[in-house]
């Protein structure tokens, strides 16, 4: 693929304030230890800790696509504890490899289609820290969910 | 004075919503256009609305689409035909589930059914998770948008809430604080909740997915973590696929805040699997909503406002909205859907004072990302509420006898003129003072009533013009009759010059909008019919003019609505549409070129009907014949205020709007003022000299006339 969608996805991402690194694998996989919760199917990386209303300090977790117009990563949430983790880390990391980074939202419609064809889905279309500007209309990030977002993406996938 | 007005009053003097309003609707259109740069807006909206063009039958199959793949998949699917429905089925859910707290992600359908006050009569206690609806809710409040619900609200109050709501200090300058604050009392609720109740964006009927769409997340948590989720929704939100889908999720955002997407789209379908659910899997509802909506589907054009996709735009480029924010302008829905929404939902009682709100400056109908002509379907409800409820009887009286009766109007302004002598000012041209009008009403200089009308000045000195081989006929319009026949004066000067003969109806009379914008169709068909007896037969002109662009959109639009049960005047009225044209815009067409004969500095204020309702701006023009001489004014675009009779009858607002209009104008640092409305320059230059600001307002034609050659 060319780098212009890594290029557009990237900008993008920063401009939600999102901490964007490109990575290989191997690289990626040193900076796991301590995460507490690990979801990466590629590389077959799991690693499960207790989430309850305290949250989670780190949710390492793994993207399906990329979407380069909007910088925005979307994960299949289907099982209940990446639900859970994803709105309750503290800081979400997504990984996302660069070969799935697609150009805009109208390139997911069928994954959309093939997963919500299945009997139950949940897929989160998710760009930046969860954030508001409710009081003056001032930006606050982190009113309900991450209050800070990395995407790490794998240069070599 | 009665407690709407009274109301309006208080808005107008509440100086935090006016910052706050004043600085969104700023910043709101910076980066608005900023997400939408490099794309086709008007493409993609007429896209939505084309795809959601729904026939009851086939809204009913699109809802049965969903509701198979959602029972399929084990989710509950309940039809609720009245509010009440939907609350009693909600409340029976919570009820069995035995829990104390619900927690809610923002719902304006919610809202539409009070479903809050329902669950707490039944001693059930919903919170509202997103921040500005928690502000709100422990505050007592309601919304006053449907994107930034507490947008009325200051730190300080925020601060001063949250501080009684948890009995510590809060610091008021301190907004991460408050935010934290909110974050810790709403995380514990989704635990304590065994129920959650989202609304919904879109629910796709191919596979029976709903998304939901959040900035804070908080549809996530409220979706996630309680064992039963319902979901509240209107008919209208269905859409078959996915495409279409995306197409709104890829256009609400951009219109509603400038973002490029929304920080959360979640998509939802089935019984996810829920750890705190007995079964392992979550119990789900979707709750679809009448109220109104089905029978409303039938309506060729009622039906249009059913494809609102709550971005709240057209609140926010509203410039009566922005005086007087949504607690006024709206019931539950505000902005300009808001006042159809509760005609629609609420009822015509609820929404006859509001519907007046609407000044007719059509920038709604430009800026509504689902291609609603939401000012078109006020207008409508406006005549059929107006019907019912029965419109001012001092212009009733005059819409109905007097305007349509040229002679009597004509005479009452003639008597007019000559009482009105002791109070002309030194110019010859304005009143020095005008009698009983109270202070609050007062913030113009108006123009008198001339002394000879256009139509006698034609007949005296311009009845006898060569026979040039191109014929245009004016229609000069109340505006010019009355109080600006130089106007009309000018016009004939340049297009004689440039070789054209300028011929006018035989009596002058009002086009009719007056009496249609304030609901009275009937008087307003009355005048039209008049009008087209005396406009000649279409073959002969080469144009039809109009020095008023509220004159000339009247002529388009609704000469042939009125007159569509007349074949005969239908065919006149739709030919003589077709031709009509304001100066500028037959000038483009003839090509017809100028030379600037003088250095004064010059920006334009392009009239609502000039932009939205004719479709052009005299700006580009000008802005190529004057060069370095021509300034933008910012906002150009933006009503004055003005609105004819709108003007006086919400005089608070109506001044609002053009003090905001004239600070733009200082800005430019312009000689002359120019514009191609009458309207606007009663309301312009009556503004400037109230205040003593030294800057001429000048008609597109009299500007012309004066300081321009025509190059051959």
């Amino acid at each position: 693929m060319s780098d212009s969608k890594l290029d557009q996805f990237i900008k993008n991402s920063q401009a939600v304030d999102n901490k964007n690194f490109c990575l290989s694998k191997n690289e990626l996989l040193k900076n796991l230890t301590g995460v507490p919760f690990v979801h990466l199917p590629s590389f077959e990386q799991y690693t499960r800790c207790k989430i309850d209303q305290n949250g989670i300090s780190t949710a390492c977790i793994e993207a399906d696509r990329g979407v380069a117009e909007t910088g925005t990563v979307v994960i299949d949430s289907s099982s209940e504890e990446i639900r859970l983790a994803s709105s309750l880390a503290e800081h979400l990391q997504v990984v996302l490899l660069k070969s799935k980074i697609l150009n805009t939202i109208f390139d997911i419609k069928d994954y959309m289609k093939e997963h919500t064809e299945k009997n139950n889905a949940y897929i989160a279309f998710i760009t930046g820290a969860s954030r508001t500007a409710d009081i003056e209309r001032v930006l606050t990030i982190g009113v309900h969910g991450p209050v800070k977002m990395t995407v790490f993406i794998i240069n070599d996938l | 004075m009665n407690s709407f007005k009274k109301k309006i009053n208080s808005k107008l003097d509440d100086e935090i919503l006016y910052n706050n309003l004043k600085n969104f609707a700023t910043s709101y259109k910076k980066s608005r256009s900023a997400a939408l740069n490099g794309l086709d807006f008007e493409n993609l909206r007429s896209e939505i609305n084309n795809k959601r063009t729904y026939s009851p039958d086939y809204l009913e199959t699109l809802f049965q689409r969903f509701k198979n793949n959602a029972e399929k998949s084990g989710a509950n699917v309940y039809r609720a035909k009245t509010g009440t429905d939907a609350c009693r089925y909600i409340a029976e859910v919570c009820k069995a589930h035995e829990t104390e707290y619900i927690v809610k992600s923002k719902s304006m359908t919610s809202e539409e059914i009070r479903l809050n006050d329902y669950l707490e009569n039944e001693n059930l206690k919903p919170v509202e998770t997103d921040l500005g609806e928690w502000i709100l809710q422990i505050a007592g409040e309601h919304p006053s948008h449907m994107v930034m619900p507490a947008i009325h609200k200051s730190r300080e109050q925020v601060a001063e809430i949250f501080s009684r709501f948890t009995g510590k200090k809060i610091d008021k300058d301190n907004i991460k604080e408050m935010v934290k604050t909110a974050r810790e009392y709403l995380r514990d609720y989704y635990f304590k909740a065994k129920v959650g109740i989202t609304g919904a964006n879109v629910a796709v009927a191919e596979t029976g997915t709903v998304a939901v769409v959040t900035n804070e997340g908080n549809a996530r948590l409220t979706s996630t973590v309680p064992p039963v989720h319902i979901v509240l929704l209107g008919y209208e939100k269905l859409v078959e696929d996915f495409d279409t889908a995306f197409d709104i999720i890829n256009l609400l955002p951009k219109s509603a805040t400038g973002q490029n997407i929304s920080t959360y789209v979640t998509w939802m379908k089935g019984c996810n699997p829920s750890a705190n659910n007995p079964t392992d899997s979550k119990e789900i509802h979707y709750v679809f909503l009448d109220n109104g909506r089905l029978a409303f589907f039938q309506h060729p054009e009622f039906r249009e406002a059913l494809k609102c996709i709550r971005c709240g735009s057209c609140a926010n480029i509203c410039p009566p909205y922005e005086m007087v924010g949504g607690h006024v302008f709206g019931h539950i829905y505000i902005g300009a859907i808001g006042l159809i929404l509760t005609a629609l939902y609420h009822g015509e009682e609820k929404a006859k004072d509001i519907l007046k709100l609407c000044i007719g400056c059509k920038a709604c109908s430009f800026i509504c990302p689902a291609g609603i002509d939401l000012q078109g379907i006020i207008s409508k409800l406006k005549v059929i509420v107006g019907e019912k409820y029965g419109i001012n009887p001092v212009k009733k009286t005059i819409y109905s006898t007097v305007i349509p009766n040229s002679r009597v109007f004509s005479a009452a302004l003639k008597s007019a003129s000559f009482f009105q002598r002791p109070l002309i000012a030194k110019d010859g041209k304005h009143l020095k003072s005008i009698p009983f009008i109270p202070e609050s009403k007062d913030f113009r200089t108006l123009p008198s009533v001339a002394s000879a009308f256009f139509t006698e000045r034609f007949k005296k000195n311009y009845e006898k013009q060569r026979d040039f081989k191109k014929k245009v006929l004016f229609y000069p319009g109340c505006a010019v009759e009355y109080f600006y026949p130089e106007m009309g004066e000018s016009l004939i000067k340049i297009l004689n010059k440039a070789e054209i003969k300028v011929e006018i109806p035989s009596r002058s009379v009002c086009c009719g909008l007056p009496a249609i914008a304030s609901g009275d169709g009937k008087s307003g068909k009355k005048t039209i019919e008049k009008n087209l007896k005396q406009m000649g037969n279409p073959a002969d002109y080469d144009s039809y003019l109009v020095l008023c662009p509220s004159c000339g959109m009247a002529v388009k639009e609704e000469f042939p609505e009125y007159t569509s049960d007349n074949p005969d005047l239908y065919k006149v009225s739709s030919d003589i549409a077709q031709k009509t044209l304001s100066l500028g815009m037959f000038l483009e067409k003839e090509n017809i070129r100028f030379k600037v004969k003088n250095g004064a500095k010059v920006t334009y204020h392009t009239p609502c009907h000039q932009a939205r309702g004719l479709g052009s701006s005299a700006g580009e023009m000008l802005k190529e014949t004057l060069g370095n001489n021509f300034v933008e004014l910012e906002d150009s675009d933006v009503c004055c205020g003005f609105g004819g009779t709108y003007s006086i009858d919400f005089a608070g607002i109506s001044s609002g709007i053009l003090d905001k209009k004239i600070q733009k104008i200082k800005e430019t640092g312009a000689d002359i003022v120019i514009t191609d409305c009458p309207g606007c320059i009663m309301q312009i230059e009556g503004g400037l000299m109230k205040k003593g600001i030294d800057i001429k307002v000048m008609h597109l034609s009299q500007f012309l006339d004066e300081y321009i050659e025509i190059v051959r």
